[in-house]
């Protein structure tokens, strides 16, 4: 899921496209992407943002994004916004009647990190929808 | 001389009187005073520029008065002096009465009301508190109750989030992709201008004051002014929340649109104006 090219391509799109570095410069956190069996670290430290695959315990980090590998399927399909936007996928369930609506992503451990940079967050996470690999 | 790069809205302010205080309230109108006035609500945290496509809109200002005002703490209507000492916290009664108060300022006979999220749930209040003011109530996103909204309301005062950037991910996520590029960037551009607590405060309302479920079925004697206008691209507000209206409200004309999303009039004037206009058709003539 995380391989070599996904890393490279996710890399150079953060770091080129405008509205990304914009959200990007002063960003600082580092926040764990777990899908299935499938895990990558996102470190940001203003403006400067790696991403690590399989991270060990040395790496520790503020807040996870969690969902199943359909979830990470949907986050990267360009035309459905209401599924595939990160915060929709993350409130459709909650914000539903009943349980028909399902909640694709959690959203979990420090809020005050995660809402000082959510705005970063979710532009590193749209590019996932914009990169091959 | 008319310059022709001048647009036809014009924004004025008004005086309101409520509970003995004076609110300096601003508002905008498009170039039609004899037309019947729709009178516009805006959604929370944002304010009524929300509605400058609407204003602009040559057609509609053949036959209506558009008018769009700024509740006070929003855009141009400043708070009241003493906003410092007090947490703003909108009431479902300072909301309705604020409406009812604006329409009677301006001197209106029975406007046809519409307002969007927040301004689309008062809708359900005012026309149970206020049916005979108005002729018709349109609301746009409507919900009967809806808890969630104010589970964020920390953040946005936070000393640690920046509340103007937390905003905007949030904004676009309820915006639908279809929309054009520039009009989704500019409802994220209307959020980050909100005031310090404003979004809290209207949360207030919106989650925690107002829930509309238990005379939702009373508002079926008057279902002939009831009209809901439902886009399908917003994750707070689903189809089977409009079908629990529908199902409460006998009567209730409900349009679903697939090419609407949280914000329909800021979003994409187009297929606004699509969903908008049977209502409106229906509104006139009903009233011949």
């Amino acid at each position: 899921m995380f391989s070599d090219a996904l890393i490279g391509n996710l890399t150079r799109a953060v770091h080129e496209d405008p509205e990304t570095r914009l959200a990007t410069r002063h960003a600082t956190f580092s926040s764990l992407l777990e899908f299935g069996p499938h895990t990558l670290l996102v470190k940001a430290r203003e403006g400067d943002v790696k991403f690590i695959a399989s991270p060990t315990t040395d790496e520790p980090w503020d807040f996870s994004v969690r969902g199943s590998a359909e979830a990470f399927r949907l986050l990267r399909e360009a035309a459905t916004p209401l599924t595939n936007h990160p915060i929709g996928m993350a409130t459709q369930g909650l914000m539903a009647v009943g349980t028909a609506t399902p909640t694709h992503l959690r959203f979990e451990g420090n809020y005050q990190k995660l809402y000082a940079n959510l705005a970063a967050v979710c532009a590193v996470l749209s590019q996932l929808r914009h990169i091959e690999g | 001389m008319v310059d022709s790069n001048i647009e036809s809205i014009v924004g004025r302010y008004i005086h309101v009187e409520l509970d003995g205080r004076d609110y300096r309230t601003y508002f905008e109108e498009n170039a039609n005073p004899k037309g019947r006035p729709i009178v516009c609500l805006h959604t929370a945290g944002a304010d009524s520029i929300e509605f400058r496509h609407l204003l602009a809109d040559p057609e509609i200002a053949e036959r209506f008065r558009v008018i769009a005002f700024d509740m006070p703490w929003h855009g141009r209507s400043l708070p009241p002096d003493g906003w410092w000492k007090e947490e703003y916290k909108l009431s479902r009664r300072f909301y309705v009465a604020f409406v009812v108060a604006f329409c009677e300022a301006m001197g209106l006979d029975k406007p046809i009301l519409m307002g969007c999220s927040m301004g689309g749930y008062v809708m359900f209040d005012i026309a149970h508190d206020h049916p005979e003011r108005f002729s018709a109530f349109i609301s746009l996103q409507g919900r009967d109750q809806e808890k969630a909204w104010d589970g964020l309301s920390k953040w946005f005062v936070h000393p640690e989030v920046n509340a103007n950037t937390l905003i905007r991910p949030l904004i676009a996520s309820l915006i639908p992709a279809s929309a054009p590029e520039a009009r989704r960037y500019e409802i994220e551009w209307i959020y980050a201008r909100c005031g310090p607590g404003v979004l809290p405060g209207d949360f207030h309302f919106a989650s925690v004051d107002h829930d509309s479920r238990e005379y939702g079925p009373k508002l079926s004697r008057i279902a002939e002014k009831m009209y809901l206008i439902a886009g399908d691209w917003d994750w707070s507000c689903f189809k089977e929340h409009t079908d629990r209206i529908q199902k409460a409200i006998k009567g209730i004309t409900v349009v679903r649109s697939p090419d609407l999303g949280h914000f329909p009039m800021s979003e994409n004037p187009a297929a606004f104006r699509k969903a908008l206009d049977p209502v409106l058709r229906q509104i006139e003539q009903r009233s011949i």
